[in-house]
């Protein structure tokens, strides 16, 4: 019963925040009552570093803290872009 | 004995005009920019060639560069942002390769090669497609010294609109 009333998200983290979390990976599950959206995840995750210093991305696609997701998205949080 | 680099099969998009792959081998950027541009009838080729640097962001020396990306996204940034430019530049075909996973110190991280009738469009887009690369892909560097690593917390000013 508990799992038919929630959603299942997963979290993808990258490069320093996954080692400052400790973890890359995960899925986690928000009660159907609660909103949806980034921001929701980022309190989930209990990451103490400002929220503004990182990236978001919800199923590959650039996003921001307000934007919503839904059942079986995957959201990637990602420090600033260093390649080329 | 000679190192064998071996010749990267590349995505292609848009009829062979774009090329591109993100690789975790390494690569020779000669001979990849040779093969690539024998195919090519146009008179203007920009190239660009990045490779590692001996010391980190501190000035120690630096033992070997790890880059990680999220796969799939990078892909699908990149090939959107050259297909849009490819769209926009008829006559222009670009080359484009980046190393991800350990790298050493001179190694190439990136390639990246634009043919065009005229030096203007070659030069202008070359230097695009690399400024895009460091600021709109997700890719990180961690530079591993002989006493620890630590993550790039930037890359140097931006040095384009994009």
């Amino acid at each position: 019963m508990e799992i038919e009333s929630c959603n299942e998200i997963k979290v993808i983290l990258f490069a320093s925040l996954e080692e400052e979390l400790g973890w890359r990976e995960k899925i986690v599950r928000i009660d159907n009552n609660l909103e949806m959206n980034v921001n929701s995840i980022w309190d989930l995750i209990k990451c103490k570093l400002p929220k503004e210093n990182f990236i978001v991305a919800v199923n590959e696609e650039i996003a921001d803290m307000y934007s919503s997701i839904n059942h079986g998205d995957e959201v990637a949080f990602m420090p600033i872009f260093t390649g080329g | 004995m000679a190192m064998k680099w071996p010749l990267c099969q590349f995505l292609q998009v848009d009829n062979s005009k774009i090329k591109f792959r993100i690789s975790k081998e390494s690569f020779n950027p000669h001979h990849e920019f040779e093969l690539w541009e024998s195919e090519k009838t146009k008179s203007a080729n920009s190239l660009f060639i990045g490779r590692v640097r001996g010391v980190d962001q501190f000035g120690n020396n630096l033992k070997k560069l790890e880059i990680v990306h999220y796969p799939g996204m990078t892909e699908k940034y990149i090939k959107r942002y050259l297909t849009g430019i490819s769209k926009r530049e008829e006559q222009l075909s670009i080359l484009l390769l980046h190393r991800v996973g350990i790298i050493y110190p001179n190694e190439p991280i990136i390639l990246i090669a634009t043919c065009a009738n005229h030096r203007g469009i070659a030069n202008k887009y070359c230097n695009e497609i690399l400024e895009y690369t460091k600021y709109k892909i997700p890719l990180w560097k961690k530079e591993w010294t002989f006493k620890g690593s630590s993550w790039v917390k930037e890359n140097t000013k931006l040095r384009t609109n994009l």
